[in-house]
């Protein structure tokens, strides 16, 4: 009982991240209406830049804030200078565009920094924390405090300032938040730099433990896309939702599944993605999505 | 001029067929291998375009598709010494049974996960390969010590020779079936469902069975593709599968022009050089990620600037200029400016 | 009081290669309420659409003496012209107050400090919205949702309202009192209104002036009283169905 116990936390402790990303997903999705499948490439890159920002001598949570700003810049140009070129050409250019997008992010980091793994530094320590027979390490009760934080004001931000409304009014329906004399393409870029800010928190709070790579983040967003997908994209509550279960699933199958350990044990969180998405389209949070015409 | 521009383009198209039976006995065996490797890739990268281009739906899996068919024609011949063809015929059957689950369970999903669905597919299928090693060879892989594509004695061709003119034949009878059936009623009825599924399914058609179709017979052909490749190679590796290529087999069909026939050759000819070029000019470890680099700007370039692709945009500049397409000098005036504002539907009031 | 306010001459509206408007001569003094008339098709709509600039035009077209041609459709009604879309355009996952507050943040610096009152005085004039703020806006009944955006568009403090088609999908009560309300709004928000209608009585009975459009054309215009007699508009809609 303890050992599932254990597995389930660990499991929320990873699924947590896919949450991170999977809110990034549902940010960019609800204001631009594609799925961006470059979003881990992007949140790598966040890593590598603080891990140069470290190596330069600046202080841990400096330099992620550092980061954080950078790639929200990074996000906001993405979205300025090649989503908006694609505006109105449906959803499989965009795609495709995102598609490049992470090829190309992950073509640049491995030409600059090369495939060689990299540790990188935690500022939570190495110690080992035991309450009731449940092991975390120092690493995962930070990470998850600060994951949680940061969803907190994300949802802060969304829910209770006008920046927030703004952006829910524009992702809603921008021919009215038009007339209501918001510019589109502003709240676009924005929408874009949060989930860009947001990737580059779940990048660096997972970077310790998965050791940075440039295909470090390949896995966790097709499991963030799942989780999204079974979530619902169109809520962000549900996309996090989605994260933990995935992340859940995908470890619980890893342990206990027989024949689906290590990396194979993604079909399992697929899998469940599909039967919840047969029952409930829009994912378990999600509201069907009205087109706009 | 315009009769001229029409003549022309079937008889490139034979040029070409000459050319490419002349060619292997102007070339040597060893650059011979690459180009045939080169038309096995044309034929996946032509099942993408009956996909993307015509029926308008993604897959970043195509390369695992790929890979499946070159698997399960290597191991009928590898451990029991099946025949190539029938081997062939292995490989596309069990990429139609799989494009047909794969379909299925994407329409049960809804259509906007198929993009999900194929890239998670593309990321497990190495995976399964060195998990099930018994079957595959594990991380290894299976190779034989020659191509089973022997060429009959009474030709006097030689090995590499054969493997090009079969894998040139099967090309251009995949190029030739599907032209005729993008330019048909079925073709109508992808470019319906293509633009508007909507519009489409209130004309009769069948949007689900259309998808389901078009994604099936893709899966078919690019398994095909991938059967020749591994089989006129000689070796199935996990290595040559990973996810990488099946996004270069789709920026590659976006590039060449995921609606032209000669796209599908133009994209395979810069999957197969242009890794070797970035080896020429970077070489090293770093070769690889420069082609991808490379493959991720032309890919973005396209979709910005060159929507139609290399094939698509450069045969209209050609039609422009030799007056055959209107919007040239003397041609009607040009219309207002579209302007795109915030928040502008087209409606008609 | 009878300055122009808005000034349209010569105004063309395409959608792609179709041309909707032809040379339209549209004028608006402030103070004033507008009726629009004409069928369905007429072009109602696009001009609508014209004025803020959310479709583009060939012609002249100025708000206050300013030409407002090159303008964007936010920067348009951050300048004062409010736009209540045909349907509403409600966000329907917001709540009546955030829809409200979010009309209100497209307002000047100096407008912003009275944001507060204004959003009391739209719960004075629409009451019902005043118990429903905390509703999603989706929840709401037609009705409702349009007095929501009036109200919404009221917040920006607009000094041009265009309004289309308010009485779409309402029941007769509900829009009888909608227009007295729309009537008032013109004194107590001290703004102009251009209300395109397909039912011309209720227009035509706050209106000071009517404008009627035919196939993309000014077909009549002049004080709404020369109107009222109803021969001219019929001969105007040309059996194009007036709705009961």
């Amino acid at each position: 009982m303890t050992e599932l116990l254990q597995q389930l936390l660990d499991g929320l402790s990873s699924g947590l991240v896919y949450g991170m990303l999977a809110l990034a997903l549902s940010v960019v999705f609800q204001g631009t209406g594609m799925l961006n499948f470059a979003q881990g490439e992007m949140a790598t890159l966040s890593a590598y830049a603080t891990l140069v920002l470290l190596l330069a001598g600046v202080p841990f949570w400096v330099a992620l804030g550092l980061a954080v700003l950078v790639s929200a810049a990074g996000g906001a140009l993405i979205e300025r200078v090649l989503v908006r070129r694609l505006e109105g050409a449906g959803e499989l250019p965009l795609l495709t565009m995102s598609v490049a997008l992470l090829l190309g992010l992950n073509a640049v980091m491995s030409i600059v920094w090369t495939t060689d793994p990299r540790t990188f530094p935690s500022p939570f320590g190495d110690g080992l924390m035991e309450a009731a027979g449940l092991r975390m390490t120092a690493q995962q009760v930070g990470s998850l405090i600060t994951l949680v934080a940061v969803m907190a004001a994300t949802a802060l931000l969304f829910n209770r300032t006008s920046v927030g409304l703004r952006l829910r009014a524009v992702a809603q329906n921008p021919a009215s938040a038009t007339l209501l004399g918001q510019h589109q393409g502003r709240w676009l870029m924005a929408g874009w730099a949060i989930a860009a800010a947001v990737g580059a928190f779940g990048a660096v709070v997972a970077a310790p433990v998965l050791t940075l790579t440039p295909g470090m983040m390949t896995f966790p967003l097709l499991l963030a896309l799942a989780a999204g997908t079974l979530g619902g994209l169109s809520s962000r509550v549900g996309a996090v939702v989605g994260g933990v279960l995935i992340g859940v699933a995908n470890n619980l199958a890893g342990r206990y599944v027989p024949g689906l350990d290590g990396d194979l044990a993604i079909v399992a969180p697929f899998a469940l993605t599909a039967v919840v998405v047969a029952l409930r389209p829009a994912g378990l949070l999600g509201r069907t999505r009205t087109v706009r015409v | 001029m315009n009769v001229l521009i029409r003549r022309a383009v079937p008889l490139g198209w034979a040029a070409a067929l000459v050319a490419g039976v002349v060619t292997p006995f102007v070339i040597s065996d060893y650059d011979l291998l690459d180009l045939t490797r080169m038309l096995a890739v044309a034929m996946a990268i032509a099942a993408l375009n009956l996909l993307v281009g015509h029926s308008g739906q993604i897959s970043v899996g195509h390369g695992a598709i790929f890979g499946l068919g070159g698997y399960a024609a290597i191991i009928p011949v590898a451990t029991y010494g099946w025949p190539w063809w029938s081997a062939v015929l292995v490989g596309g059957a069990a990429c139609l049974v799989f494009g047909l689950v794969l379909g299925i369970v994407a329409l049960r999903m809804g259509g906007a996960n198929l993009g999900l669905l194929t890239i998670a597919v593309a990321a497990v299928f190495p995976l399964l390969l060195i998990h099930l090693k018994p079957l595959t060879g594990g991380t290894f892989g299976i190779f034989m010590a020659r191509s089973p594509i022997e060429p009959p004695a009474w030709t006097g061709l030689t090995e590499a020779q054969f493997g090009f003119l079969v894998c040139l034949a099967a090309l251009a009878l995949t190029l030739l079936g599907l032209s005729n059936l993008v330019s048909g009623r079925l073709g109508r009825a992808l470019a319906a469902v293509r633009t508007s599924g909507l519009l489409a399914a209130a004309n009769g058609v069948d949007v689900n069975r259309m998808k389901l179709m078009a994604f099936t017979l893709s899966a078919t052909i690019a398994g095909i593709g991938g059967a020749f490749s591994a089989l006129v190679t000689a070796i199935a590796v996990p290595d040559s599968y990973l996810v990488p290529l099946s996004i270069t087999l789709l920026a590659a069909s976006v590039v060449g022009g995921s609606r032209t026939r000669a796209g599908a050759l133009v994209g395979a000819a810069i999957v197969i050089y242009l890794p070797k070029l970035a080896d020429s000019v970077v070489g090293g470890e770093s070769a690889g990620n420069w082609s991808q680099l490379a493959y991720a700007g032309a890919l973005i370039l396209t979709l910005t600037l060159a929507p139609a692709g290399l094939v698509g945009d450069l045969s209209r500049l050609a039609r422009r200029v030799t007056g055959a397409l209107p919007g040239a000098r003397d041609a009607a005036p040009e219309r207002g400016p579209r302007a795109r504002r915030d928040g502008e539907a087209a409606l008609s009031k | 009081m009878s300055e122009a306010l808005l000034e349209a001459r010569r105004l063309v509206a395409r959608y792609g290669s179709v041309e909707v408007l032809h040379e339209i001569d549209l004028g608006v003094a402030a103070g004033e309420i507008v009726a629009l008339l004409g069928a369905n098709g007429a072009g109602k709509t696009t001009l609508l659409r014209a004025i803020s600039r959310v479709v583009s035009t060939r012609g002249e077209m100025e708000l206050a003496g300013v030409s407002i041609v090159g303008w964007s459709g936010a920067r348009t009604a951050r300048a004062g012209v409010g736009h209540v879309p045909e349907g509403r355009g409600t966000f329907l996952d917001l709540t009546v107050a955030e829809n409200l507050r979010l009309g209100g943040l497209a307002r000047t610096r100096e407008q912003r400090s009275s944001a507060r009152t204004d959003l009391d005085q739209v719960y004075a004039t629409f009451p019902v919205l005043a118990d429903m703020r905390r509703r999603a806006a989706g929840l709401l009944s037609g009705g409702q949702q349009q007095m929501l955006a009036i109200g919404r568009a009221l917040m920006a403090r607009p000094r041009l309202l265009l309004i289309d088609e308010p009485s779409l999908g309402l029941a007769p009560m509900v829009t009888r009192q909608l227009f007295d309300t729309l009537a008032r709004i013109r004194d107590e928000w001290a703004t102009s209104l251009l209300i395109a209608e397909q039912n011309a009585r209720l227009s035509l009975h706050i209106a000071d002036r009517a404008v009627i459009l035919t196939g993309g054309r000014v077909a009549a215009a002049g004080p709404a009283a020369s109107f009222r007699d109803g021969d001219v508009i019929k001969r105007a809609y040309l059996g194009g169905g007036t709705r009961k």
